[in-house]
């Protein structure tokens, strides 16, 4: 376990002596960028209410999510989070991810897509592959390098850098910037909220009945007059 | 409740005909379906026009599909239930999220639109004043709730404060009314989104249908100001100020608004009477 997470980490980080460097290009990113029109939904198309789990990478962790989960809430998602402190070995998170799922998608009344970030992929496609009812689409930012195969039924949506393995499966968009700062790169957040855009509303099946009109009374507490006017 | 059902571009539409005069249609707002009408409103219009009541896609016993709420295509379903009827050129009047759909019904298909209401909407684009924050958590922090609950956590900001204390019962019975058939959450995503992503702006000055635009002094959903940017736009437009009314003047005061709407519609020039001293003509 320690090989693989020193494994990662150097993968992900390089070696130790590029992490000043690292910290001075993720502030210097995080200056740059933190007066973008992206961060105030200028140019964002308005979201359709997609339950979305966000699923953070190595050494990453909710409160690293935290924006990114901010700004999807305000351009009309509902994000949700596992939970998890820090992402020191993916495998770890594979059971927050599956204890979540299930109330996320049933709470909306929708499979959810899970929005991962590099070894939190792994995570997303293992636990798609056993809820595959409960899940439409994956959405990597950034790739870890061995991907589990990706569940019938579930698509992939690939953002990333250049460098990313042509032979992975799925809708691949290229972003230029640090591969893990992608969570506050606005380029991405711009090419992710257009990929959430053009996700179809996926109901679940007990949900199905609802699309026709002569449809039984509305049962769901959630599915009820949000506003009306 | 609606009685009858007719395929129109691609949905299962309720709808129901009522009364008799010229055509009139009604088309109701955000997330709300046609059973919401206030019964006073209707029946005071029925007895001059012929309404046309229906549920847009989405709500009540129409069709709610996970796709096509575009206001633009929700305008398409208003035509394809006018041509079902047969009716060439009607009269419509369009509430809230229904005022929207009605304006690109008379921007895209202008001959089909004889004379025009816009009640308590917006434009869209660069002109329009959205709600405030605080008004947005209202609509959106609902998660959890019951539909009564939820429904009366957004009457303080779709009621005006004075009227919802004073007529806390009347206004129960109505919500019950209105939540006999909720409209799924996906439904109203799907309409939210659209009313977000909707501007007619560049095209309302192309409207040449007689228009009257209302709304409510105290609308904190849809600020007044909305209004006054459409009636700025339309050539000819009539803007009525209902004072100490909120977002939901036709149901705190039906019989004037339905008075309102039926002098205008009948070609009065002093409409405005109607309301009793309640209401300020703005000059544009």
């Amino acid at each position: 376990m320690i090989k693989r997470f020193v494994v990662e980490t150097l993968r992900y980080y390089g070696p130790p002596l590029q992490w000043p460097f690292l910290s001075f290009e993720a502030i210097a990113g995080v200056a740059r960028n933190v007066h973008h029109p992206v961060f105030r939904g200028q140019n964002i198309r308005y979201g359709d209410g997609k339950p979305l789990l966000l699923v953070p990478g190595h050494l990453a962790g909710d409160l690293t999510l935290v924006p990114l989960a901010m700004w999807l809430r305000a351009i009309g998602y509902r994000p949700t989070q596992l939970d998890v402190t820090i992402n020191w070995d993916d495998r770890l998170l594979d059971k927050s991810l599956a204890a979540a799922l299930p109330d996320v998608a049933r709470r909306v009344g929708r499979k959810a897509v899970i929005i991962a970030f590099g070894t939190g992929v792994r995570t997303a496609l293992r636990v798609a592959a056993v809820e595959q009812g409960l899940v439409s689409d994956v959405i990597a930012l950034g790739l870890p390098d061995q991907l589990p195969p990706i569940p019938k039924g579930v698509r992939l949506h690939v953002v990333g850098r250049m460098c990313l393995k042509p032979n992975v499966l799925g809708e691949l968009r290229i972003v230029e910037g640090s591969e893990i700062l992608l969570h506050i790169n606005p380029k991405a957040l711009q090419v992710l909220s257009e990929i959430l855009r053009q996700i179809p509303i996926s109901l679940l099946e007990r949900d199905e009945n609802e699309v026709r009109g002569r449809s039984r009374r509305e049962t769901s507490s959630l599915d009820t007059p949000r506003s009306q006017s | 409740m609606m009685t009858q059902r007719a395929s129109v571009n691609g949905a299962s539409i309720a709808f129901d005909v009522r009364g008799s005069g010229p055509p009139l249609v009604l088309i109701m707002g955000y997330r709300l379906n046609s059973s919401a009408w206030p019964v006073e409103f209707v029946e005071g219009l029925a007895e001059r026009f012929t309404l046309v009541l229906f549920d847009n896609r989405g709500t009540g016993l129409s069709d709610k599909p996970t796709s096509g709420y575009a206001l633009s295509n929700m305008a398409g379903d208003v035509l394809g239930l006018m041509d079902h009827l047969g009716i060439a050129q009607s009269n419509v009047f369009g509430y809230s999220m229904g005022g929207a759909i009605a304006q690109e019904l008379v921007c895209r298909h202008p001959k089909r639109v004889s004379s025009l209401v816009l009640f308590a909407t917006l434009c869209g684009g660069p002109a329009a004043a959205y709600a405030s924050p605080t008004v947005m958590r209202v609509m959106h922090n609902l998660e959890g709730m019951t539909p009564a609950e939820a429904a009366r956590q957004i009457w303080t900001v779709t009621y005006e404060s004075g009227y919802l204390a004073a007529n806390r019962d009347k206004i129960e019975r109505q919500m019950q009314l209105e939540i006999e058939n909720p409209t799924p959450l996906h439904a109203a995503d799907l309409q939210f989104q659209a009313l977000v992503d909707f501007d007619s702006s560049k095209a309302l000055p192309g409207v040449r249908a007689r228009t009257l635009v209302v709304t409510g002094d105290r609308d904190e959903l849809i600020p007044p100001r909305n209004s006054e940017a459409i009636a700025g736009l339309i050539p000819g437009a009539h803007l009525i100020v209902l004072r100490g009314r909120g977002h939901r003047a036709i149901w705190e005061a039906p019989a004037q608004c339905m008075a309102l709407v039926a002098g205008f519609l009948d070609g009065r020039e002093d409409f405005d009477d109607a309301a009793k001293g309640n209401a300020i003509r703005m000059a544009l």
